[in-house]
C-alpha cells in the first residue's frame, strides 16, 4: 500500500509536463506513471533493476506500419522480453487525433499485429511524451537497470517507409541492448529519430 | 521492365496521349509530382537543369533536407543513361511548420527541387534518350502519407542544346529561393555556450539591416527545432540565440545551414537567405546583463584571477571582441581631443603656425581677430561636414569604407602629393599664392575674413593624411551610426582642431608668447616647406607601393613641370617676367598637374611589382629571421585555422599611408626586445596590409567593429575573445601584454 501511494505521489510530482524538457543520454531517465490497456498502473521506478525499452507507437503512421507489417518490431519485442527486458509501448496521441485508441481497441490491435510488449501504456494527454521530448512514431529509448538513459533516437539507420530497408539497416535498439548487456559501452547513444510526428 | 519496353510503351502512350511525353505527372499522397526541364534538346557535355515539381493540396506539406522534429525529405533516385551524372538537389529555403510542441521544416503549396544533369562529352547517338527518376516523399497535413512515383521524360540529342525559355525563366525565378552561397557582405562569429549557440552578425554598412532572422541548420541534430531563436539588436550589435539539440554528443565544429530574414542580406536586395558556415568558438560563459562591466566579463570563468581593466581600447585596456562600447558622448570627447592633436601633426602645423604668425603680424583689433578665428573654425567645420557627407554617401552606395580608405586610391595619393608640394614650394618663397589663401600679410580685413575661412578648409584638407590617435576610434564609431551621429562626431572633431587657433584669437594675450615677426619667420616657413616635401616623399613611397616605380617617376616628372611653371609665375610676380612668362607658366603648371595626377590614374589598371609591394610595409632592413618578426600574410582562412589549432595569434592591421601604423611598425615592432618577446612566446604574427583596397581586410575589420587603422589584435591561449592594443603602442606595453596574457594565462 505504502509503495502504491509513494509511486502515485512520485508519479504526480514527476509526471508534471515540462514543455521545454529534453532528456540527455547518460542522465537518469525521468520517472513517470501511466496506466496500461489492461488497467494496470506502471511506474518506471518499479522496474529498476531491469533493462527498459520505451517505444512510442501509432499504428496509423506509415513508419510504424513499416516495422509492424514486416514483423520487425514484434521480433525485437519477443527477443528482448525473453531476455528479461521490460518493453513498454507508449501511445501519446491526443483524443481525436490520428492513432488515438481506447484500451479495448488498443488490445485488439495488439492481438491482430501479434505484438509482444510487456505493456501498452496510454498517454493521451501527452505528458510523458513531452517529458521525454518524443517527437516521432516510432521513437525509441533504452534505460539500463540503474535507471540511466543509454539510448534515445531512431529505431534503425535507414529513415523511410520501405520495409526492404529493414534488412540492410543497422538496428540501434538491438545494438544498444546487446552492447549494454555485454558490458560494453553503447556506440551510438543518441540519434535523430524518424517517423510521423507524435499527435499531441 | 527493360529500357526497350519502356520506350515502346512511352511511344504508344505518346501516340494515344500526345501530352504524356512532356507532361507526365503523378498524383499521390495529396501531391502532384512531375519533372520539368529547361532542355528542349540536350547536347554532349552541356549541363541542363531538371526539376522535380511538387504541388501539394492545401494544408499539406513536404519536407526540407532537414525535416526538423519529424518528417522525411523527398528523395530522387535518378535512372540516367550511360555516362550521365546528376548533381545535388538545390533546396529552396523552407518555412517552419508547427504541430503542437513539434516544429518541422518544409514547403507548402508548390516547390520545385532542381538538379543539374550533365551528359557525357561523347554522347554516342542522336536518338531520344530516357531520363527517369524514382521519387519517394512524405506528405503530411497532420497525418502523414508516403508518396512514391516513377517519372520519366524523353529528350532528343542535338549538336547544341536548345532551351525552353519558359522553363529557363522558371529556373531563374527559383534561384532567388536558393540560399546565396557566396556571402560577400555580412560577417559572422559564433559561440558555443552550454545551452545555446550565439551567432553575432556584422553588417557591412549601416544601410543593411537584419530583421526577424532564423537559422535553419543542415544537420537534424544540431538545434532544438521547436524552441524559439531570440534575435536582438542592442548597442553591441546583432545577436541570434539558438537553443541546442539534446542529441549533441561531441561539440560541433561549426554552424552550417541557412540564415533567413525578412530583409535582404545584399545591397541589391535580392537574397533573403544565405548559406553560412561559421566556426564555433567555445566561449567563456558570459553573464547577460553584465556586459557593460569588463571586469565581470573577464572574471566570469571560475578560478580566474580577477583583474579590472578599463573598457576603452585607447586606454591600454581590453575590449571584448567585436564590441564597440564607446557611447556617443565618449566619441564626441575623443573626436574633440583628436582634433586638438591634429594641430600638432606635421601636415597641419605649418598651415596653423603661419596663420598664427599672420595673426601676430597683422594689426587687427580684437573684434576682427575674433571674427577671423570664428571664420577659420567655420571653414574647418564645413570642410569636415563635407567629408562626413561624402563618406556617408559612399557608404550608402554600398562601398566598404573606413577612415583613410581614400588613400587606397592612387589618384588621391598623387593629388595629395601635388597639393602638399605646391604648398611647400610656396612656403619656400618661390611664388606667392596670393595672400588670401594663407592669410599671411593680409592687407584688408575683408580679404582676411575669406582668407581665414579658406585657411580652415585648407587645414582640413591637409589634415587627412595625418589621422590622429583617438580620432580613429571616434570615426569608426561614427561611421557605423546614423548620419546625424556621424555629423555630430565630425563637428566635434572640427571644433577640436579649430579650438587652438580660435582660443588664440579670443585671448590675444597668449600671443605675447609668440615671438614678434622677423627673419626667423622666413626660416621657419622654409623649414615647414621642407617638412611638407618630406610628406611628399612619403606619399610618393605609398604610390610606389601601390602602382610601382613607374608611377612614381611619372609623378616626379609632373611635379618637376609644376615646379618650373610655378617658378615662372614667381618670376612674373616679382615683375621680372612678361606675358611670355605667364603663358609658359600656365603650360607647365597645367601640364605638370595633368601628368602628376593623370599619370597614376592611367596606372590604375596595372598591378604593382609584387616584390616592391611586399617590401613596402615591411622593414627596409632585410628581413632576416632573427632580427625581425616573421610576419605572415593575413587571411580569414588562416586565422580560423590557427584558432582551431588553439595557437596564439597577433594581427597587425596596417597600411603604408597610415602614419601612426608606420611609426608603430618602425619604433615598436622592429625593436629588438619586442622581436625577441614575439619569438619566445611562440605567437604567430599576421600582417593585414590595407595599403590597397582589400575586401577581405575590410570585412575582417568590420568583424572587429572597426573601420580605421591601426588595429592590433591579440588572441591568447586561455580566452577565446580577442584583445585589442591601443593605437599608440610602446615597446614596454607590447612586452607587458605578451607576458601577461600569454605566459601568465590571463588570456
Amino acid at each position: 500500500m505504502k509503495k502504491i501511494i509513494l509511486s502515485l505521489m512520485m508519479g504526480l510530482l514527476l509526471a508534471v509536463p515540462s514543455a521545454q524538457a529534453a532528456v540527455q543520454t547518460g542522465q537518469p531517465a525521468p520517472d513517470f506513471t501511466l496506466t496500461d490497456t489492461r488497467g494496470k498502473t506502471h511506474a518506471l521506478a518499479e522496474h529498476k533493476g531491469q533493462y527498459i525499452v520505451l517505444e512510442w507507437v501509432n499504428h496509423e503512421c506509415p513508419f510504424v506500419k513499416k516495422h509492424y507489417n514486416s514483423g520487425n518490431m514484434q521480433k525485437l519485442q519477443k527477443e528482448y522480453t525473453g531476455k528479461g527486458v521490460i518493453w513498454l509501448s507508449i501511445n501519446s496521441s491526443a483524443e481525436g487525433k490520428e492513432g488515438y485508441t481506447t484500451p479495448d481497441i488498443a488490445n485488439a490491435l495488439t492481438n491482430e499485429k501479434e505484438a509482444a510488449p510487456t505493456a501498452l501504456l496510454l498517454d493521451s494527454d501527452g505528458k510523458v511524451g513531452k517529458v521525454y521530448a518524443a517527437q516521432t512514431t516510432p521513437h525509441m529509448y533504452v534505460i539500463n537497470p540503474e535507471g540511466v538513459l543509454i539510448y534515445q533516437g531512431a529505431i534503425d539507420s535507414k529513415p523511410g517507409v520501405d520495409p526492404s530497408d529493414i534488412a540492410t539497416a543497422a538496428n540501434f535498439v538491438k545494438a544498444a541492448l546487446d552492447s549494454a548487456m555485454g558490458g560494453q559501452p553503447v556506440a551510438e547513444a543518441s540519434t535523430k529519430s524518424y517517423g510521423c510526428s507524435v499527435k499531441y | 521492365m527493360c529500357i526497350m519496353n519502356r520506350i515502346i510503351l512511352t511511344f504508344i502512350l505518346a501516340l494515344i496521349f500526345p501530352s504524356t511525353l512532356s507532361a507526365q505527372s503523378v498524383y499521390q499522397a495529396h501531391t502532384e509530382v512531375d519533372l520539368v526541364t529547361e532542355a528542349a534538346s540536350i547536347a554532349p557535355g552541356a549541363p541542363f537543369w531538371v526539376g522535380l515539381r511538387m504541388k501539394m493540396d492545401p494544408e499539406w506539406h513536404v519536407y526540407w533536407r532537414n525535416a526538423g522534429d519529424s518528417g522525411l525529405p523527398p528523395s530522387i533516385k535518378w535512372k540516367l543513361p550511360e555516362g550521365f551524372t546528376a548533381g545535388e538537389i538545390q533546396w529552396p529555403y523552407p518555412s517552419r511548420i508547427n504541430l503542437g510542441p513539434l516544429t518541422s521544416f518544409g514547403y507548402e503549396g508548390e516547390v520545385i527541387l532542381w538538379s543539374r544533369i550533365t551528359p557525357p562529352p561523347n554522347l554516342p547517338s542522336s536518338k531520344n534518350l530516357l531520363i527517369a527518376a524514382d521519387i519517394d516523399w512524405l506528405a503530411c497535413k497532420v497525418d502523414c502519407i508516403p508518396g512514391k512515383a516513377k517519372l520519366m521524360m524523353l529528350l532528343p540529342v542535338t549538336a547544341r542544346m536548345q532551351k525552353n525559355m519558359d522553363v529557363s525563366a522558371l529556373v531563374e525565378k527559383s534561384r532567388l529561393l536558393w540560399p546565396e552561397t557566396d556571402n560577400l557582405w555580412w560577417g559572422f562569429t559564433a559561440y558555443d555556450h552550454p545551452e545555446n549557440f550565439v551567432l553575432e552578425l556584422w553588417p557591412p554598412s549601416p544601410k543593411l539591416v537584419a530583421r526577424n532572422v532564423y537559422f535553419y541548420p543542415y544537420s537534424d541534430r544540431l538545434i532544438a527545432h521547436a524552441k524559439p531563436q531570440e534575435f536582438k539588436l542592442d548597442q553591441h550589435g546583432y545577436a541570434l540565440t539558438i537553443p541546442k539539440s539534446n542529441l549533441i554528443t561531441t561539440p560541433p565544429a561549426e554552424l552550417k545551414g541557412i540564415l533567413l530574414q525578412d530583409e535582404a542580406w545584399d545591397p541589391d536586395g535580392k537574397y533573403r537567405a544565405i548559406e553560412i558556415r561559421v566556426p564555433l568558438e567555445p566561449s567563456v560563459r558570459v553573464q547577460e546583463g553584465q556586459l557593460n562591466s569588463a571586469e565581470n566579463e573577464i572574471a566570469s570563468a571560475e578560478n580566474r584571477p580577477r583583474s579590472s581593466f578599463p573598457l576603452m581600447s585607447d586606454e591600454a585596456g581590453i575590449v571584448p571582441m567585436g564590441r564597440n562600447d564607446i557611447t556617443l558622448l565618449l566619441s564626441c570627447l575623443f573626436a574633440f581631443i583628436g582634433g586638438i592633436i591634429l594641430n600638432f601633426m606635421p601636415c597641419v602645423l605649418p598651415v596653423l603656425s603661419l596663420k598664427i604668425v599672420g595673426l601676430v603680424k597683422s594689426a587687427q583689433n580684437r573684434q576682427q581677430m575674433i571674427n577671423s578665428g570664428l571664420l577659420f573654425t567655420a571653414g574647418v567645420i564645413v570642410s569636415f561636414w563635407i567629408l562626413a557627407g561624402l563618406l556617408i554617401a559612399l557608404q550608402a552606395a554600398g562601398h566598404q569604407l573606413g577612415w583613410g580608405f581614400q588613400f587606397q586610391s592612387p589618384v588621391f595619393v598623387a593629388a595629395m602629393a601635388v597639393i602638399l608640394f605646391i604648398l611647400g614650394y610656396n612656403l619656400l618663397g618661390v611664388f606667392e599664392i596670393g595672400t588670401s589663401l594663407t592669410g599671411v600679410g593680409q592687407s584688408a580685413p575683408s580679404t582676411g575674413y575669406w582668407g581665414s575661412f579658406w585657411s580652415g578648409v585648407l587645414a582640413t584638407v591637409v589634415a587627412t593624411p595625418c589621422t590622429a590617435p583617438f580620432m580613429g576610434t571616434a570615426i569608426s564609431f561614427a561611421l557605423t551610426q546614423p548620419p546625424f551621429v556621424a555629423f555630430l562626431v565630425f563637428t566635434f572633431l572640427a571644433l577640436g582642431m579649430a579650438s587652438l587657433y580660435l582660443l588664440l584669437c579670443i585671448f590675444p594675450g597668449a600671443l605675447r608668447f609668440v615671438p614678434k615677426p622677423g627673419r626667423w619667420m622666413i626660416i621657419l616657413k622654409a623649414i615647414f616647406g621642407f617638412v611638407l616635401f618630406a610628406c611628399v616623399i612619403w606619399l610618393a613611397w605609398v604610390l610606389g607601393l601601390q602602382k610601382g616605380t613607374a608611377a612614381v617617376v611619372v609623378l616626379a616628372i609632373g611635379l618637376g613641370l609644376i615646379a618650373f611653371g610655378l617658378w615662372l609665375w614667381g618670376f612674373h610676380q616679382r615683375g621680372k617676367g612678361g606675358a611670355a612668362a605667364v603663358l609658359f607658366m600656365w603650360i607647365f603648371t597645367a601640364g605638370g598637374l595633368v601628368t602628376a595626377v593623370g599619370g597614376p590614374a592611367a596606372f590604375l589598371s596595372s598591378h604593382p611589382d609584387p616584390a616592391l609591394a611586399g617590401e613596402g610595409s615591411r622593414s627596409f632592413a632585410s628581413a632576416q629571421d632573427d632580427t625581425s618578426i616573421a610576419w605572415q600574410d593575413f587571411s580569414s582562412e588562416l586565422l580560423a585555422q590557427l584558432r582551431a589549432e588553439k595557437k596564439p595569434v597577433f594581427i597587425d592591421f596596417t597600411a603604408a599611408w597610415c602614419l601612426t601604423c608606420q611609426v608603430n611598425d618602425r619604433l615598436v615592432f622592429q625593436n629588438k626586445k619586442v622581436v625577441e618577446a614575439f619569438r619566445n612566446s611562440g605567437i604567430i604574427a599576421l600582417k593585414a596590409d590595407w595599403t590597397n583596397h582589400s575586401e577581405v581586410i575590410t570585412r575582417a575589420l568590420a568583424g572587429y567593429g572597426k573601420n580605421s587603422i591601426p588595429v592590433y589584435v591579440l588572441y591568447g591561449n586561455q580566452r577565446e575573445d580577442a584583445v585589442f592594443f591601443p593605437e599608440l603602442v610602446t615597446v614596454d606595453l607590447v612586452i607587458d601584454f605578451l607576458n601577461r596574457h600569454i605566459k601568465q594565462g590571463d588570456i
